[in-house]
Formats: structure tokens, C-alpha cells, sequence
């Protein structure tokens, strides 16, 4: 029988047992490859909602709590309430008492001191 | 394999969410990779201690690129096998020889006839030092076609063009030809009884 080329072939069967004496991965080398992991993960990112939150814990913290940022919160609201829902009753109160003279006082100081000298 | 293939969709998630700071995803992604990565280094370099370091310095890396990763960028595996194989490419250049593999292990099968288990054993040895006598990219394009099991067009993105590795890998099977034909006296290539 002449011999061919194929006939040094490498056959599956040899690809199949070279493949099978391949190592497997070990637990040591398993156990540096996850401290390498760990290492090198970067922390964990939190969604909008937890950082809103963490954000306002810090800022109530800051102020006491939140009894105290509850109670710098209700006072802000009130004068943002005084200040834009009354000024017209303040004005009025103020023509009442002052008479025509609250008419004069311009309310921008530029124009106080042009008119006062 | 297409880019949208549940295992490469499974990849990038969890390479992901290792990026986010999910806890043991990282083990998840060793147990499917890290097996992968050391067998194509123990086949380049032949020796285990060698390619278990170069495993861990592949896996290392996608630890590193995690929080860039893009998807559909590429598979992690393809991207894992292009890592390993500089890396064994490097160490083979730093040793300055082609290194011979390292003698036959255990037997694939233990439960298989005396003889059979010998010959094969004898096969697989001559297998392996012709493989490791090919030049460095004839060596990898043989060793990811036929122990990998990857795709030329895997291959190809882990090296070259799909023609290179065509011609890598018919020149690296007639090297193994020839290597094997000068040692089949000792072998069972030539007489193989049944």
C-alpha cells in the first residue's frame, strides 16, 4: 500500500485528545483572577433616586435634621407667600397711612435720588 | 455567530454590570471565559504555570476595558482570544526560540484498551511537539481552527484577513504533515491496528 500525505493527517480523534489535555482552570488561579476583579470594579452606581435622596439627607443633616430643614423649609414658603401674594395689601396699607406722600417715594433708589437729590 | 447571539448578549450585560458594580458577575464571566483564554495559552506556550499567567493578565485587561466597552463592539471571547494571543506572542518573542509543548498528559480516556491508550497517547505527543515547532501565526491560526473550534471569520478578526489565516492554516496543516511524517516510524500514523 502506498503511503499519502492524508495519511498524516492529524484525525479528529487526535484534535479531540490533544484538546482534552488542555488544563482546566484551578481554584487558585479561579481566586486571582476574582481579587483581580474586585480590585479593579468600579463602585457601584446608584439610580437618580437614591442620589436625590442621599443629596437631601446630606443638606437636612447640614441643618439639624429634618425638623430643622422642615421648619427652614415651612418659613422660606411663608415669606415667599408674604412677599408675592401680599404686596398689594401692603401697598394699600401703606397709601392709608402715608397718605399721597407713600405716591411719591419711587420704589427704585436711582430714580429716589434723582428725584431727592 | 451573529452579534446578536444570546451568549454575546449575556456577555455584554454582565460585562456591564460589572462596570455598574454588580457583585459576582465578574465569576460568571471567569467560569465562561477564563477556560477558553488558558487552553489556546497552554496550547501557544505549552506550559501550564505560563499560560494561567497569561490567563490572568487577559482576564485583568477586560476587567480594565469594562467601564468602556461598547456593545456590539465585538465578542468578549473574540476580544479575549486577540488579548491571549499577543500575550503568548510577546512571551514566545521574549523567549526567543519556538518552544517545544510539553510531554502528553493524562489519557483522554482511561477506560479505553492498553494499546489504544498508548498509541493515542503517542499520537497526541507528536501532535503537539509538530505544532509547536510551526512558526508563531501558523501555530495560532492551526490551534484556533482545530482546538478552538472557531469560525476562519472569528479567526480572522483575532488576527488578520479571512485569506491570511486560509493560507496560515493550510501551510500550518502541511507543516504538521511533514513533522508528523518524519517521526511516523514510531507512531501508529502508518500501521494503526484496529
Amino acid at each position: 500500500m502506498s503511503e499519502t500525505p492524508r495519511d498524516h493527517e492529524p484525525s479528529d480523534a487526535d484534535w479531540d485528545t490533544l484538546r482534552a489535555a488542555a488544563p482546566q482552570p484551578g481554584p487558585d488561579l479561579l481566586a486571582r483572577i476574582a481579587a483581580d476583579a474586585a480590585r479593579l470594579q468600579p463602585r457601584q452606581r446608584r439610580g437618580w433616586r437614591d442620589r436625590l435622596g442621599a443629596g437631601l439627607g446630606a443638606f437636612a443633616d447640614a441643618l439639624g435634621g429634618w425638623q430643622g430643614a422642615s421648619a427652614l423649609t415651612a418659613s422660606a414658603l411663608l415669606g415667599l407667600w408674604l412677599g408675592m401674594g401680599q404686596s398689594a395689601a401692603v401697598a394699600e396699607m401703606s397709601a392709608q397711612l402715608l397718605g399721597a406722600e407713600a405716591e411719591l417715594v419711587p420704589d427704585d433708589p436711582l430714580t429716589a435720588f434723582l428725584v431727592e437729590g | 455567530m451573529a452579534l446578536d447571539d444570546p451568549e454575546i448578549r449575556a456577555d455584554a450585560r454582565a460585562l456591564k454590570a460589572y462596570a455598574n458594580g454588580d457583585k459576582g458577575v465578574a465569576e460568571e464571566l471567569a467560569a465562561r471565559h477564563v477556560p477558553r483564554v488558558l487552553a489556546l495559552a497552554y496550547h501557544m506556550l505549552g506550559e501550564r504555570s505560563e499560560a494561567e499567567d497569561v490567563a490572568q493578565e487577559a482576564m485583568l485587561r477586560l476587567w480594565k476595558i469594562a467601564p468602556e466597552w461598547e456593545d456590539g463592539r465585538a465578542r468578549i471571547s473574540t476580544w479575549l482570544y486577540r488579548v491571549t494571543a499577543n500575550l503568548c506572542t510577546d512571551r514566545l518573542r521574549r523567549r526567543g526560540r519556538q518552544a517545544p509543548m510539553e510531554a502528553a498528559g493524562d489519557p483522554a480516556d482511561p477506560a479505553r484498551g492498553a494499546l489504544a491508550g498508548l498509541l493515542e497517547q503517542d499520537r497526541a505527543a507528536a501532535l503537539r511537539t509538530a505544532l509547536g515547532g510551526l512558526p508563531e501565526s501558523q501555530r495560532l491560526a492551526v490551534t484556533l481552527r482545530h482546538l478552538e473550534e472557531r469560525g476562519n471569520r472569528e479567526i480572522a478578526e483575532i488576527m488578520i484577513s479571512v485569506e491570511a489565516v486560509e493560507s496560515l492554516i493550510a501551510r500550518g496543516k502541511r507543516g504538521l504533515r511533514k513533522a508528523l511524517e518524519d517521526s511516523v516510524e514510531s507512531l501508529s500514523y502508518k500501521d494503526d491496528p484496529v
